[in-house]
């Protein structure tokens, strides 16, 4: 028990510093790039006076330093400011996106697991046989394959040739229920996609390496039938290195969504992501790098955590 | 009585891993019979096809393996004819398997429960309480202290020997009437090992099974075994009942692997057999033909039988009538020099190790060591003992807490890195793991080259390939062999290049860390009497580190027994051996498995 409140408590440790690294590179990046809040704010006719008067009372003359005090302390109590352009706070801006592309990440996910985990198991049981063959070179093909790619040739299929789901997916911020629902839907198949061969791989070539092992093979001659072979001694083995990489994938897939909602118009915080930067919106560009890095930081966390749940060996050290 | 398990000419083979059209034969012609109650010892080198011809019996087939023929009737079923589906419903039921390392051979993410309730479950269909009563009662069978808190944790969390009975247990479970021991003991303690070979012979006993117990370990099997097959590849050599604890050679492969094996009741170096063990079977002529001491040129052109000698002994050679039973090759006691003693080359005084960070007491307390001039000293002791710690000190790469490593009269620096050149050269290192300490990316020349080149930088590149050269026969290995790259060589040939390596830098003291361990017997044999050969020709002092103790006695002249950090007796090997005082090293002694080979006719 003691392990586990000393490991648990260095990775917190380890993630709040991250978390610390993370928020001073966003303050200093967004403060090197050349885009004056002020003119972004005010528009190009303001006076030198208008700007200046501007600077003060947004407290932009400070120093970097206290500038960087205030801003975190601000963001940990909740208060992320407003943002340049459309003076909305940027906490109504970005809050609701947050749950959207949440959402989105997290169905993906659920819906890949145990898509990649059947593939995966089941090509380990075929190694060298066609259908381990046709599985793999599918898989390595769409592995490869960009996410816009993916998401496009969806939409060809999905919206242009059948009609059956939105050409584009604004329409998961408003509207009716099931037409909400069917906003998420493209975009979250995309993701799947994007996921499902990367873990396929992992737990295709894990299963294997767990079957080879001794204890596979006294498990078989104490007439455990084939399934309880697969099912109880080789995929819980198998599974513990394939956690490490789910949250890893997690962490990209974070990336992925900023893409993928840029394609699918979806109304998360990857898109308002590339049109702040676009418009040089820094306060709202500065909370979303934060939060996807708090993603990122949060989800290796919780993959540290399953794997302490599922290997008791970690748990008693 | 009709055996419980009859095997008839069994016969298996592997898939060539190159040209798989053809296959490898390395089990052949296998025949025998377990009898309930009585345990058959199968033994054989690495290779030998032991394990092979005991899985097989029983129906499984490893990966790429071929049946060829045979049968093997249990009861009314032919299991080598019978589907898999159907061999599932036998496995752990009537017949059942332990294997070598149970951390390895139990799931390592079942509990104990769940481990000992799946054979339970699958053959005898038992649940709920029923079920909990016979789990505890066969964890209490095997000697598992609070079965009640034992099954509700993890293997990993028992040490080796008690995986071992866990291990047992579930195999157990069912009753089963035939049973396959595949080296059940090896890897463990000499007193856990002597605990786990008594329960077996308990289990076995009052089970009525009938088992194999498979060990490269003859003094093992010949003091609990019914009866004992020697295998060579692929075939049973000799087969014989083993009465008493005695055993009566007559197979040349059977004597030679008992003058390989070290005794600790019996001082003397032990003999190795030239050349590698054959892997697979051999037509047209005796397979041990190359390495046998008796061979004429009819052992070259003809593939013995089995021949008859009556009361179940059975011997594979075309000359075992004539020669009759085998005696001893062993040496002679070796004279120890006189005056080695005298002068002291490494003294260590209160030396105190630990690891940082463990807040466990330190692993080496206070010790003291001295070895001589041209010295062989032992250091024994059990896994966890801190002997290997003493020694990493000694080479200066454990950085001791306390105490003084005085070497030549000078003290050491705790750091290798820190020491002169002329100690670097003076002290050299084996490791037990030949295969880790060789640069796999040299080959086996510049490996033997490379300290010289350090260490001698006066010399010309051609006197030390010559050099290189001298060594590789000094320690009986081909010159060809100095082109090649350690991954293309035996784990004996790799042993013998560390060892011609440590030997190029003229060493004076020559610290063996576990070195004969990781070998088969005739192979450990060879390596021991090459450095009791070399270092009597070149005066090097030597610091040997094992836990086996008939290593010790075969060529160490003075031993230091150690336990939990602390050197508990110390003496002359014969002594120590014959009269030991410390309750720890008669219960050590006691332990070890001992045979007495006898002539007869």
């Amino acid at each position: 028990m003691a392990g586990i409140i000393k490991f648990g408590g260095s990775r917190l440790a380890f993630a709040v510093i991250t978390l610390m690294a993370i928020s001073v590179v966003t303050f200093l990046a967004t403060n090197v790039v050349p885009a004056d809040p002020a003119r972004v704010a005010l528009g190009k006719f303001a006076t030198p006076a208008q700007i200046e008067a501007y600077n003060e009372q947004q407290g932009l003359e400070e120093p970097a330093v206290k500038r960087y005090v205030i801003w975190v302390g601000d963001a940990i109590r909740g208060d992320w400011g407003t943002s340049v352009l459309s003076k909305q706070q940027v906490t109504d801006m970005v809050g609701p996106r947050i749950g959207r592309s949440l959402i989105l990440a997290l169905a993906a996910m659920l819906l890949a697991i145990p898509i990649a985990f059947l593939l995966g198991v089941y090509t380990a049981q075929r190694i060298g046989r066609p259908s381990d063959l046709a599985i793999s070179t599918v898989t390595l093909v769409v592995n490869s394959l960009p996410e816009f790619v993916v998401g496009i040739a969806l939409i060809f299929v999905f919206a242009v040739q059948f009609g059956i789901l939105p050409i584009e997916s604004s329409g998961a911020s408003m509207g009716s229920g099931i037409s909400q629902i069917k906003a998420y839907l493209l975009p979250m198949f995309t993701l799947t996609i994007v996921l499902v061969p990367y873990i396929t791989r992992m737990v295709r070539a894990s299963v294997r390496d767990i079957s080879s092992q001794p204890f596979v093979r006294s498990a078989a001659l104490r007439g455990v039938p084939h399934r309880g072979l697969v099912w109880r001694h080789v995929v819980p083995n198998a599974s513990l290195p394939v956690v490490n990489v789910i949250a890893l994938t997690m962490a990209e897939l974070i990336a992925g969504v900023v893409i993928i909602e840029t394609v699918f118009s979806f109304p998360g915080i990857g898109q308002l992501l590339v049109s702040s930067v676009g418009s040089k919106d820094i306060p709202v560009v500065q909370i979303i790098t934060l939060v996807i890095g708090l993603g990122f930081v949060v989800f290796n966390l919780l993959a540290d955590l399953a794997v302490l749940a599922l290997n008791p060996r970690l748990r008693s050290r | 009585m009709t055996p419980a398990l009859t095997v008839h000419n069994l016969t298996v083979g592997y898939l060539d891993r190159v040209n798989t059209t053809e296959v490898n034969v390395v089990v052949r012609d296998v025949s025998f019979d377990l009898h309930s109650g009585r345990l058959l010892g199968l033994a054989g080198e690495s290779g030998s096809g032991k394990s092979t011809a005991a899985l097989a019996a029983i129906g499984y087939k490893a990966p790429g393996s071929v049946l060829i023929s045979g049968r093997s009737q249990l009861g009314d079923v032919d299991l080598l004819t019978t589907s898999v589906p159907d061999l599932r419903n036998i496995w752990g039921g009537q017949v059942a398997y332990v294997a070598q390392d149970a951390s390895q051979s139990l799931s390592p993410l079942m509990r104990v429960e769940r481990l000992l309730a799946e054979p339970l479950r699958l053959h005898l269909g038992l649940r709920g309480p029923a079920l909990r009563k016979r789990t505890l009662a066969l964890l209490e069978g095997v000697g598992i202290t609070d079965p009640e808190s034992a099954l509700r944790r993890f293997p990993y969390q028992f040490s080796g020997g008690q995986q071992q009975r866990i291990a047992l247990a579930v195999a157990m479970a069912c009753e089963p009437r035939v049973l396959i021991l595949d080296e059940p003991t090896t890897g463990l303690d000499v007193t856990t090992q002597a605990q786990i070979a008594k329960l077996i012979d308990r289990l076995v006993k009052d089970s009525g099974t009938a088992a194999i117990l498979i060990s490269h370990d003859l003094a093992l099997l010949g003091t609990i075994c019914d009866e004992m097959a020697i295998m060579y590849a692929g075939e049973i050599v000799e087969q014989a009942p083993a009465l008493a604890n005695k055993v009566a050679p007559r197979h040349p492969y059977t004597a030679a692997l008992l003058d390989a094996v070290p005794r600790v009741d019996e001082r003397g170096l032990v003999v190795g057999i030239p050349g590698l063990p054959a892997t697979t079977a051999v037509n047209n002529c005796c397979a041990f033909a190359p390495r046998c001491r008796f061979t004429t040129d009819t052992c070259r052109a003809h593939h013995p039988e089995l021949s008859d000698y009556g009361q179940g002994h059975t011997v594979r050679c075309l000359r075992s009538a004539e020669l009759g039973a085998l005696s001893s090759q062993r040496h002679p006691p070796v004279a120890s020099v006189l005056g080695s003693n005298a002068n002291t080359l490494l003294e260590i005084q209160g030396l105190v190790c630990s690891y940082r960070d463990s807040h466990s007491p330190p692993v080496v307390d206070d010790v003291d060591i001295r070895i001589g001039g041209s010295e062989i000293v032992a250091l024994v002791g059990e896994s966890g003992s801190g002997k290997s710690t003493a020694l990493r000190a000694i080479a200066g790469l454990h950085r001791p807490d306390a105490g003084e490593i005085i070497y030549d009269g000078v003290p050491l620096a705790a750091q290798v890195t820190k020491r002169p050149r002329t100690q670097h050269r003076d002290i050299q290192l084996i490791f037990q793991d030949p295969h880790a300490s060789l640069n796999p990316r040299h080959t086996v020349a510049s490996i033997i080259d490379r300290p010289m080149s350090i260490l001698f930088p006066e010399r010309s590149a051609s006197d030390r390939r010559e050099r290189v050269y001298d060594l590789l026969d000094q320690v009986r290995l081909d010159a060809r062999i100095a082109a090649r790259y350690p991954h293309q060589l035996s784990g004996g040939q790799k042993q013998r290049v560390a060892i011609a390596r440590a030997f190029a830098a003229e060493p004076r003291l020559l610290l063996c860390d576990e070195i004969v361990s990781a070998l088969d017997v005739s192979v450990q044999a060879s390596i021991l009497e090459l450095i009791a050969e070399l270092t009597s020709q070149t005066g090097t002092a030597v610091l040997f580190v094992t836990h086996d103790l008939a290593v010790v006695r075969a060529i160490a002249e003075r031993v230091y027994v150690m336990r939990s950090g602390v050197i508990l007796e110390e003496g002359s090997t014969d002594s120590v051996f014959e009269h030991p005082e410390h309750q720890y090293t008669i219960d050590l002694l006691a332990a070890v498995p001992r045979l007495v080979v006898v002539s007869r006719d």
